[in-house]
C-alpha cells in the first residue's frame, strides 16, 4: 500500500513535469501552429541562467524571477525574430527553424557552462526530512512546490483567455487567423505574446525542477518529448487538457512500468508513447482538442 | 550568333536530351574515377553520406513530395540495419538477399505506420511517427537477445566477391562499398522519379497540395497514404542495412531522434521535393559536422550546425538544389517543365516554334518575364494567359 502511494506521489509529480512543459508547447501551438522543438533547451538555458544570477550572490528567488523574465524577453526576441519573418502557413520551416534552435542552445549552454552536471539551490527546504507525510508515503516540499505553482499558472492562465480582452484576441487569433486580422487584431503580436507567456513558463519550470534533476544540458531532453506526447493527448489547442493528459501519462506509465513486468524500466516511455497513438487513433484531435473542420 | 541567356531548350528535343545524358555521364564518370584519387578514408566519408543520401531520398518521398513530415525514419533505417544484422550475422543469410529482406520488412512496417495516416493529419500525425522513432532504440534494448541490446550486434560484414582483381587489395573492401552504395543512391532515385511520374506520383502530390480535392479528384488516399509510407520506410531501410555493413557493429545509439532530425535538415537544406536536393542533403549532413568538428571541436560545432540550419531556412529556403535551379534557370531554361510539383501544366500550352530561337523581341519578353518569375518553369507560366 504504502509502495503503491509513493509511486502514484512519483508518477504524479513527473506528470507534474510533463504538463507543465506541455502547456508552454500548447500556448505556443495556439499562436504558431507548430511544436517548439527548443522549449524544453529554452527551459533548461534558463535554469542555466538562474544559476549564473545565484552565482553572482543573488537569492534564488530573484535569480529565479529574473530568469523568467529573461526567458519572456528571450521567447518575445526568437518569435520576432525568426519566427514571424517566416510568414504564416510556413509549419515546416518553423519546425525546422525550432530544431535548429535546439541544436544551438543545447550546444550553446554546453559551451558557457560544461558538460559537468551542477546544482541550481531549491527554494523550499529539499533535504532528506523535508517532506510531508501522506499515509506512509512522502511527498517532498519540492515537488509540492511545483504542483502549487502549476495550478497558479495554470489559474492564471485559465483567467487570461477567459476573462481579458487581450485573452479573448489570443482565443480568435488561434481559432481564425485571418479572421482576426480583418476584426483588427494584431495576431503577429499576439503570437509573440504567446511565445512569451511559453518562455516565461518554461523558465519556472527549469528553475523549479533542476534542483532535482541537476543542471545539465540533457536535462529537458526526455521530458519534451513526454511533454509532446502531453499536449497531444491533451488535444493541442487545451492548455488544461495538456496538463490532465501530462498527469495521466505519469501516472500510468509509472505504474505500469513497475507493475507489469514485461514493460520494466525499458519500456517505460514505450508506454506512454502507445498511449497516446491508441488514443489517437479513436479522438484524432486529442482528449480535448477541437475538431477542425475543413471547407473545401 | 550571340548567346541570348536563358538558353531555352525543349523538353524530350534531342538537345534536353543530350544535356541529361550527358550530366548523367558525368556523374557515372565521377563515381567512377573517385576510387582513383580519392584517398580510402575520403572514400569512406563519401559512402557514409551516400547512405545517409538514400535514406534521405526515402524522406523526401514521404515529406517534401508527400508533404507527411516523419519524425521517425530513423526507426525505419534502424529496422533496416538490424534486419540485415540479424540476417546475416546469426542466420547466415547473403547481404544481398539480406538487404531486400530489409527493404521488404520496412515496407510493411512503414504501411503499418501509415494506416494512422488514414485518420490523422499535419501536426498529430507527425507526432505518431516522432512516437514511432522514440520507441525503436528501446524495443532494441529490450529485446536483447534477438538484438544484442545495448553492447550491439557485431561482425556485419559485406565482402566484395573474390574473383574480381578491381575489389582486391588493401582498398578493396572500401571501394567496393562505395560502388554498392552509389548503385544503391542511383536505384533508390530511379525509383522515387519514376513514382513521381506515375499515377501514384500525381496523387501523392495531389493529396499533399489539397487533400479534399484530390480525394474528390478520385484519389485513392488510403492507398496512396500507406503505399507512400511503405516505399519511404523501404528505401530507408536499405540506407540502414548499408549501414549496417559499413560499420561492422550496430547500437541503439544510431538511431535515436538525431538521427532523425539530420535526416530532415539534409532533406531541407538540400532542396525538399527535388530530386537532387537529397543526395546534396546527404553531403552536407556527412560533412559539415565533421569539418565544423575539426575547425573548432567541442560543443560549439553543435552552434555551428544549427545556425546553419537556421540560416539556410532563410537564405535558401528552397534549399541547395533551389538555390542551384534559380541560378541555373538564369543560362539554360527548359521547357515545358516536367509535370507534377507545383508547376502547372504546360504541355497543351503554345511552345516556342524551334528549340533555341525565339525571335529577338520575343526572348527579350521572355527573358523579362522569366525573371520577374523567378524559377525553372517561370519563363513559359508568366507569359502565357493561363
Amino acid at each position: 500500500m504504502d509502495l503503491l502511494l509513493a509511486r502514484l506521489i512519483d508518477g504524479f509529480n513527473n506528470g507534474l513535469v510533463y504538463g507543465f512543459l506541455g502547456l508552454a508547447l500548447v500556448i505556443v501551438f495556439r499562436g504558431t501552429g507548430q511544436v517548439n522543438m527548443a522549449q524544453g533547451e529554452m527551459a533548461m538555458f534558463s535554469a542555466f541562467t538562474a544559476y549564473a544570477f545565484v552565482a553572482v550572490g543573488l537569492p534564488i528567488v530573484v535569480a529565479i524571477g529574473l530568469a523568467v523574465l529573461v526567458g519572456v524577453i528571450s521567447g518575445g526576441l526568437i518569435e520576432r525574430v525568426l519566427i514571424r519573418p517566416l510568414g504564416h502557413g510556413a509549419h515546416n520551416s518553423v519546425l525546422l527553424v525550432t530544431i535548429g534552435l535546439f541544436l544551438a542552445i543545447n550546444s550553446a549552454a554546453g559551451v558557457i557552462w560544461g558538460g559537468d552536471p551542477l546544482t541550481l539551490p531549491a527554494v523550499v527546504p529539499d533535504g532528506p526530512g523535508d517532506y510531508v507525510p501522506v499515509f506512509g508515503a512522502r511527498l517532498r516540499y519540492q515537488q509540492l512546490l511545483l504542483l502549487v505553482v502549476l495550478m497558479l499558472v495554470l489559474a492564471a492562465i485559465f483567467a487570461l483567455f477567459r476573462y481579458t480582452k487581450i485573452g479573448l484576441a489570443m482565443r480568435a487569433a488561434a481559432s481564425n487567423p485571418e479572421s482576426a486580422r480583418l476584426a483588427g487584431m494584431r495576431v503577429d503580436r499576439i503570437n509573440g505574446l504567446g511565445w512569451m507567456m511559453a518562455g516565461g513558463v518554461g523558465a519556472l519550470l527549469g528553475t523549479l525542477i533542476a534542483p532535482s534533476t541537476a543542471l545539465t544540458t540533457g536535462m529537458m531532453f526526455n521530458f519534451l518529448i513526454y511533454a509532446i506526447a502531453a499536449a497531444t493527448l491533451g488535444g493541442f489547442d487545451s492548455p488544461g487538457g495538456a496538463v490532465l493528459a501530462g498527469l495521466l501519462i505519469g501516472l500510468v506509465e509509472n505504474l505500469l512500468a513497475s507493475y507489469v513486468d514485461f514493460i520494466g524500466p525499458d519500456l517505460k516511455q514505450a508506454v506512454a508513447l502507445v498511449i497516446l497513438m491508441g488514443v489517437l487513433m479513436v479522438r484524432p484531435t486529442g482528449l480535448f482538442g477541437t475538431k477542425k473542420v475543413e471547407r473545401v | 550568333m550571340a548567346a541570348t541567356f536563358p538558353l531555352v531548350v525543349r523538353q524530350g528535343s534531342g538537345v534536353h536530351r543530350a544535356i541529361t545524358i550527358g550530366g548523367l555521364a558525368a556523374v557515372a564518370l565521377a563515381v567512377y574515377l573517385a576510387p582513383f584519387v580519392l584517398p580510402g578514408y575520403r572514400l569512406n566519408q563519401i559512402s557514409g553520406a551516400l547512405v545517409l543520401a538514400i535514406a534521405i531520398v526515402g524522406l523526401n518521398l514521404l515529406s517534401g513530395f508527400g508533404g507527411q513530415i516523419s519524425l521517425g525514419h530513423a526507426a525505419f533505417f534502424g529496422l533496416g540495419a538490424y534486419t540485415t544484422g540479424i540476417l546475416t550475422v546469426d542466420h547466415g543469410v547473403p547481404v544481398v538477399v539480406a538487404m531486400l529482406l530489409s527493404v521488404v520488412v520496412c515496407f510493411c512496417a512503414g504501411v503499418i505506420v501509415g494506416l494512422p495516416a488514414l485518420r490523422l493529419q499535419g501536426t498529430y500525425l507527425a507526432l505518431v511517427t516522432l512516437a514511432v522513432g522514440i520507441l525503436f532504440p528501446s524495443l532494441v534494448r529490450r529485446f536483447e537477445d534477438l538484438t544484442g541490446g545495448s553492447r550491439g550486434l557485431f561482425g556485419i560484414s559485406f565482402r566484395p566477391p573474390e574473383n574480381l582483381a578491381y575489389f582486391s587489395g588493401a582498398l578493396g573492401r572500401t571501394i567496393w562499398i562505395f560502388w554498392a552504395v552509389s548503385i544503391a543512391l542511383a536505384l533508390s532515385c530511379l525509383v522515387v522519379r519514376n513514382i513521381m511520374r506515375s499515377r501514384l506520383g500525381r496523387g501523392i502530390v495531389a493529396l499533399r497540395d489539397k487533400e479534399a480535392a484530390g480525394i474528390v479528384m478520385g484519389v485513392n488516399r488510403a492507398f496512396v497514404r500507406t503505399v507512400l509510407f511503405g516505399i519511404s520506410a523501404g528505401i530507408a531501410g536499405v540506407a540502414g542495412g548499408f549501414f549496417a555493413v559499413m560499420n561492422g557493429i550496430i547500437t541503439p545509439e544510431s538511431f535515436t531522434l538525431l538521427l532523425t532530425i539530420n535526416l530532415l535538415v539534409g532533406m531541407l537544406i538540400g532542396g525538399s521535393a527535388s530530386f537532387s536536393g537529397p543526395i546534396l542533403g546527404g553531403f552536407v549532413i556527412y560533412f559539415v559536422p565533421v569539418w565544423s568538428s575539426d575547425i573548432t571541436g567541442g560543443p560549439i560545432s553543435g552552434v555551428l550546425f544549427g545556425a546553419i540550419l537556421i540560416a539556410t531556412v532563410f537564405l535558401f529556403p528552397q534549399g541547395i538544389a533551389g538555390g542551384l535551379g534559380a541560378l541555373t534557370a538564369k543560362v539554360l531554361t527548359i521547357v515545358p517543365s516536367p509535370p507534377a510539383l507545383h508547376a502547372p501544366q504546360v504541355e497543351d500550352l503554345p511552345l516556342p516554334p524551334s528549340e533555341f530561337a525565339l525571335s529577338e523581341a520575343e526572348s527579350a519578353d521572355h527573358v523579362d518575364e522569366g525573371d520577374a518569375s523567378a524559377g525553372p518553369e517561370g519563363t513559359m507560366a508568366a507569359s502565357t494567359p493561363r
